[in-house]
């Protein structure tokens, strides 16, 4: 996991807690599409909900957070701009629902833990906004002693962090096994 | 086999017996370098890669710092469509990019091409267009096969029976370099669609109709459940579809990801092969045939519920002109209902009208306003812009004469690209303004910072046009 750890011993994190209990806050609210045309990440992070209203909490960009949402967030666009400008901003996890199922890979894959949980929970969670989040990532818990709320996440990545490969690593490690898949393809088709 | 037969709520016979593979069962095991596992996603081959220019220089970018190649070239084609102005300078021909970076980010991805051997398209080339519309143009979409391309509305080449779905730039990346992508198998939801759409209806109206009758949250729940939160595919069944052109069915299809899903799909029939056979870059002769042979499947009869995770149904003989009125295309409502309605967006004067986009902007959209623009003319305060989907597109229409009744009417005539539907090459709203557009997303200010965007069919949005205010096209067939 890319956490920033508080206790190594421990492997639990302290995260700001930013609620956005709206449903579908679609790809366009969290980037919108005239930023996409920026090829430099450095300046993507400018983007970030810059359109929506009643976001003054956005300054504080130093600070690790995470957001609970409402559902489908990150539904429509595949724009990964999106996660590159949370990631930037600090999100370390989201909660929610659902996600979009694009925005949800692109999460993932940019270091940020997306786990789904109960509109109850998050409703409950929400009352929390502004206040710092225990999140315990190894044993998947988040704290709000005494009461440790499960949450689940992604196999492969947590398998990953523990080799020295990243997903493009694996990936080109089974090239051989790719390149044989392709042989028996020309082969069933002759 | 003693199998017990049931109709489902449209009363069509259903197989109860053992439940038999889903298209995407089938597609899926065939491109499957290595199953999933527990811990591990399945590693997935990809036949068709097709890239844009805003999507993939991150990609590019990772390829070069790690000094790989791509790995199949020939498997990959590249569209600049996102960026690309539509219009041109009056005098010299050139394109009139928005600004620097729209212009940068169109030849990086031309420069990108041409160092790793990609063939890519842009404004004026035979081929070019938006990446969805010239896919199926060329004969690339064909059943079986899977194509990605780092675009949500990749799910429009479902339609041909293909695995077609929108991806992120990291796994841009992964396909570039591997041509394989990580991913769990998504779970399946049946949608099927009995009867046939009315007259005077169309396919993007039925679209919007899905979108309010699915229980999004409701399915986007079992599908979590079920699919380790990979998400679902709408697999599109029944009579309604097989009546369907191969053009309304990518307009159908074009949605599935609106309504949360990875992608839609439909299995191929007579009317896919029929207009995949004569198709530049199709398989031809021998190969189109066994193509046929395999994948020319589609009994509705003999379509198992128990096979997908959760099975709507919808009656397309309900089916009405639609619009949609907030900010998810799931929010709509019947043409019918417009008198009766108190919401105040749709009783605004219109600003602008967009035809076009992925959805809409293929020759038959371009036909059909076209009728109802004939011997019409737009209204004076509306200004409104027609994007044919793709040079062919284009020259199409202009064959037929269909630029001289837009031009006519005083609509413009533009170059191919996505144009207002992702506003990010200089085509978009001011503030304030609302426009009816044929694109798929009303998201809160896509079209452009506090815009309001209609969704609608080609034939209610140019009716619109020439109203000014959003009305339904079955009252002005009956005027005419």
């Amino acid at each position: 996991m890319n956490t920033q750890k508080k206790d190594s011993n421990k492997n639990v994190v302290s995260l700001k807690l930013y609620s956005m209990p709206n449903a579908n806050i679609d790809t366009d609210q969290i980037y919108p599409g005239r930023f996409l045309s920026l090829t430099s990440r450095a300046e993507m992070k400018k983007a970030l909900f810059a359109d929506a209203q009643n976001f003054p909490f956005l300054e504080d960009s130093e600070v690790p957070k995470v957001i609970v949402a409402g559902p489908q967030f990150g539904c429509g666009s595949s724009r990964e701009h999106a996660c590159w400008a949370l990631a930037d901003w600090g999100v370390k996890a989201i909660f929610a629902p659902s996600f979009g199922p694009i925005f949800r890979q692109n999460a993932i894959k940019n270091g940020i833990l997306v786990s789904e949980l109960s509109e109850k929970i998050i409703d409950s969670l929400a009352f929390f906004a502004g206040d710092e989040l225990e999140i315990d990532f190894e044993a998947q818990e988040i704290l709000l002693l005494p009461v440790r709320i499960p949450f689940e996440c992604d196999a492969f990545a947590s398998k990953l962090a523990l080799s020295d490969l990243d997903e493009l690593g694996f990936l080109l490690s089974k090239r051989l096994d790719i390149m044989q898949f392709e042989n028996r393809l020309l082969g069933d088709q002759t | 086999m003693g199998e017990t037969k049931r109709r489902n709520k449209a009363g069509f016979k259903v197989n109860q017996a053992a439940s038999k593979l889903t298209l995407l069962d089938r597609i899926w095991k065939e491109h499957e370098v290595f199953p999933e596992q527990t811990d591990q996603p399945a590693i997935l081959y990809i036949d068709l890669h097709l890239i844009h220019e805003v999507t993939s220089h991150t990609a590019f970018a990772e390829l070069e710092s790690r000094n790989l190649q791509v790995y199949a070239p020939l498997k990959t084609l590249a569209q600049c469509d996102h960026a690309i102005p539509t219009t041109r300078d009056s005098e010299n021909h050139s394109l009139l990019y928005a600004n620097s970076d729209t212009k940068n980010q169109v030849e990086l991805l031309i420069q990108n091409c041409s160092d790793f051997g990609i063939e890519c398209f842009t404004s004026g080339d035979k081929n070019h267009g938006i990446v969805h519309v010239v896919g199926p143009e060329l004969g690339l979409a064909w059943p079986g096969r899977t194509i990605v391309c780092g675009d949500s509305h990749t799910c429009t080449q479902g339609a041909y029976g293909a695995l077609a779905f929108g991806i992120g730039s990291t796994e841009v990346a992964h396909v570039l370099a591997t041509q394989c992508l990580l991913l769990r198998k998504p779970v399946s939801v049946s949608v099927f669609i009995s009867k046939k759409i009315p007259e005077h209806s169309t396919a993007k109206d039925l679209a919007l109709y899905v979108l309010s009758k699915l229980k999004l949250e409701k399915i986007a729940k079992i599908a979590s459940e079920k699919s380790a939160g990979t998400g679902f595919v709408l697999e599109f069944l029944g009579p309604a579809v097989r009546a369907m052109s191969m053009e309304e069915r990518l307009t159908l299809c074009n949605m599935a990801v609106e309504a949360g899903a990875r992608t839609g799909l439909m299995a191929a029939d007579s009317v896919t092969f029929a207009d995949l056979q004569f198709r530049e870059r199709a398989p031809k002769s021998a190969e189109f045939a066994q193509l046929k042979r395999k994948w020319m499947s589609v009994n509705d009869d003999e379509f198992c519920p128990d096979s997908y995770v959760c099975n709507v149904t919808i009656d397309a003989s309900l089916l009405t002109p639609r619009l949609s009125y907030g900010t998810s295309p799931s929010l709509s409502i019947s043409c019918k209902e417009l008198n009766s309605s108190d919401i105040p967006l749709l009783k605004k004067p219109i600003d602008v009208v967009f035809l076009g986009s992925c959805t809409n902007g293929r020759i038959s959209d371009l036909r059909l306003a076209a009728k109802f623009l004939k011997n019409n003319k737009i209204n004076i305060n509306v200004t409104c812009i027609v994007v044919p989907g793709s040079l062919a597109v284009k020259k199409a229409a202009e064959a037929e004469g269909l630029d001289k009744i837009f031009v006519n009417a005083g609509a413009q005539w533009r170059e191919p690209g996505c144009s207002f539907c992702v506003a990010m090459n200089g085509d978009y709203l001011k503030p304030g303004q609302v426009a009816v557009s044929t694109s798929i997303r009303n998201f809160a200010g896509r079209q452009g910072p506090g815009s309001h965007t209609i969704l609608a069919s080609p034939a209610t949005a140019i009716v619109s046009a020439i109203r000014g205010f959003v009305c339904d096209p079955r009252e002005f067939t009956s005027e005419t």
